[in-house]
Order: structure tokens, then sequence, then C-alpha cells
């Protein structure tokens, strides 16, 4: 209990609830909006939308600051492969794929970062947060049926 | 072994989105969250010309257009956040899981904004993704 208030003061957790409620947003208004728009015009679209954002962090020298090309590298091949990652989602559907086995199969991806980030970036989990990615697991899939 | 063609789409799209989470922190461990968003938006962008609808833009309502528009806006900052919550210290395997969860604010707003009503497995995927909010944070 005292590590969970501790949790509560580190600004990374409010990151991500940042994150979540962003993401919300995009899955709501994508829902509204996509009603007469197909995938791939629609993923046009919304990466158009991001561009704002990144215009403003430009304009405003928050993107200054070390400049590591391995950093920048990594940065890029993150966009490349999550564009990578919708276009393959897509091309499952076009290709015959079932729908829910897909949506299913692909929300599993918090496993592949995490048996990604325990041999690679050395981190530990809690036997207590171990239980919670497999919750969160679990509850992506009851959301993707 | 013989992969079917959405077997195997599938199957990339999952590693993709796994192998995201990692970079995700391999980048904000060496630029700033804000520098990495920019380059990741860069690194969509290059995929565009493939995506590139043309004139069929035209035929959409401007309501609908703005709408998906402002998906994206949500999607940056909430790509904004996620590498922000990396670069102040949160584990790649903690922070992704924990993000993933966003659909429980899309269940509960749906019968709000789209007047969906929350079946009972969405339920249950409520209660399962608040509880790894809680022990993901313990």
């Amino acid at each position: 209990m005292l590590e969970l208030f501790r949790t509560l003061n580190q600004r990374w957790f409010w990151y991500s609830v940042l994150t979540i409620l962003g993401w919300a947003g995009w899955a709501l208004l994508l829902k509204i909006g996509s009603e007469e728009i197909p995938s791939e015009p629609s993923l046009f679209l919304q990466t158009t939308g991001m561009i704002p954002l990144a215009l403003i962090l430009v304009a405003a020298g928050s993107s200054r600051g070390t400049q590591s090309k391995l950093g920048v590298l990594y940065s890029l091949l993150n966009g490349i492969i999550t564009g990578i990652g919708i276009l393959c989602l897509l091309a499952a559907y076009r290709s015959g794929g079932n729908t829910s086995v897909v949506a299913v199969t692909t929300s599993l991806y918090p496993l592949v970062t995490f048996a990604l980030a325990v041999p690679l970036l050395h981190e530990k989990l809690t036997k207590l947060q171990i239980c919670g990615l497999l919750l969160a697991t679990v509850s992506i899939v009851l959301f993707s049926l | 072994m013989h992969l079917t063609a959405w077997l195997m789409f599938t199957i990339l799209a999952l590693i993709c989105f796994g192998v995201v989470g990692l970079l995700q922190k391999l980048s904000t461990d060496l630029v700033s969250a804000e520098l990495a968003l920019v380059w990741l938006i860069v690194g969509f962008l290059l995929l565009q010309p493939f995506l590139y609808p043309g004139r069929a833009l035209l035929h959409y309502s401007s309501r609908n257009i703005a709408m998906v528009f402002a998906a994206g806006v949500c999607n940056a900052l909430g790509s904004w956040a996620i590498l922000a919550a990396m670069k102040c210290g949160g584990k790649a395997s903690v922070v992704v899981p924990l993000t993933a969860v966003y659909p429980i604010v899309v269940c509960l707003l749906a019968p709000l904004l789209l007047h969906e009503h929350i079946s009972a497995l969405q339920g249950i995927g409520i209660v399962c993704g608040l509880s790894a909010i809680f022990l993901l944070a313990s």
C-alpha cells in the first residue's frame, strides 16, 4: 500500500493517466468520425492530425535538447514500425482474418513488450505487477471481443 | 507449418506493437519526450504516400474529416504523454500495459456520448483493467 502511495507521487504515473485519456479521446473521436471514412484515408487524416503538435513543439523549441543520433533513430523507427503494424493489421482484416481473432491477438502486445524489456532493458517486475500485467491483458482481450 | 496470410499479418502487427514499447523506452533514455514525438511523427509521415486517398477525401463530410483529424491530435497527445512517462522513469513493462487499458475510459464514456450499452464482458474488462492499474502502480 505504501508503494502505491509512493507511485501516486511519481510523474510517470500521471503521464500514463494522460496517455489513457488521450488515447480514449482518440478512440471515441475515431468511432464517431469513421462512420463513412474507410481505414486507410482515416489513417492518413489521423497522421495529418498529429502534425500540429509536432509543429508546436518545434516552434516552442521543446524538441531541442540532447541530439543523440541513436535516440532520433529509435524515435523514427518508433513511428515507422507503428505505421507498419497498423498496415499489417489492416492487411490482416482484408485478407480474411476473423475480426475478433485478429483484434484479440494484436491486443496481446504488452506481453511482447514485457518479454523484450526484461532481457534487453533489464527491467524487473514485482509479483503484484506481473499479476497486474496479466489482468491488463485479460482486460484488453475482453474489450477487443 | 503453413501460415495463412491473415495470421502472418496479425503476428507481424503484434510484434510491431510490442517492439514499439521497447523503442519508446530506448528513445527517451537518449532524447527528450518532445524530440522523440517529433521524430515519431516524421516516421509516421513516411507512410503517408501509401495512404494518400487522393480526391476521395473530397467525398467525405467535413464533420467526419474534422473528427478523424481531432482523433489524430488526441493520438499525438497520448503518444507524447507515454514518451514523457518513460522519460520520467516509468518502466516500459509497466507503462505499456498500464496505458493499454484506455478502453476502460471509452467504455465508461460510450453510453453518454455514443448511446451504447456496456456489455457484461466489457463490465468484467473494466473491473480487470482497474485492478490491473492498481497492481501495476503498486
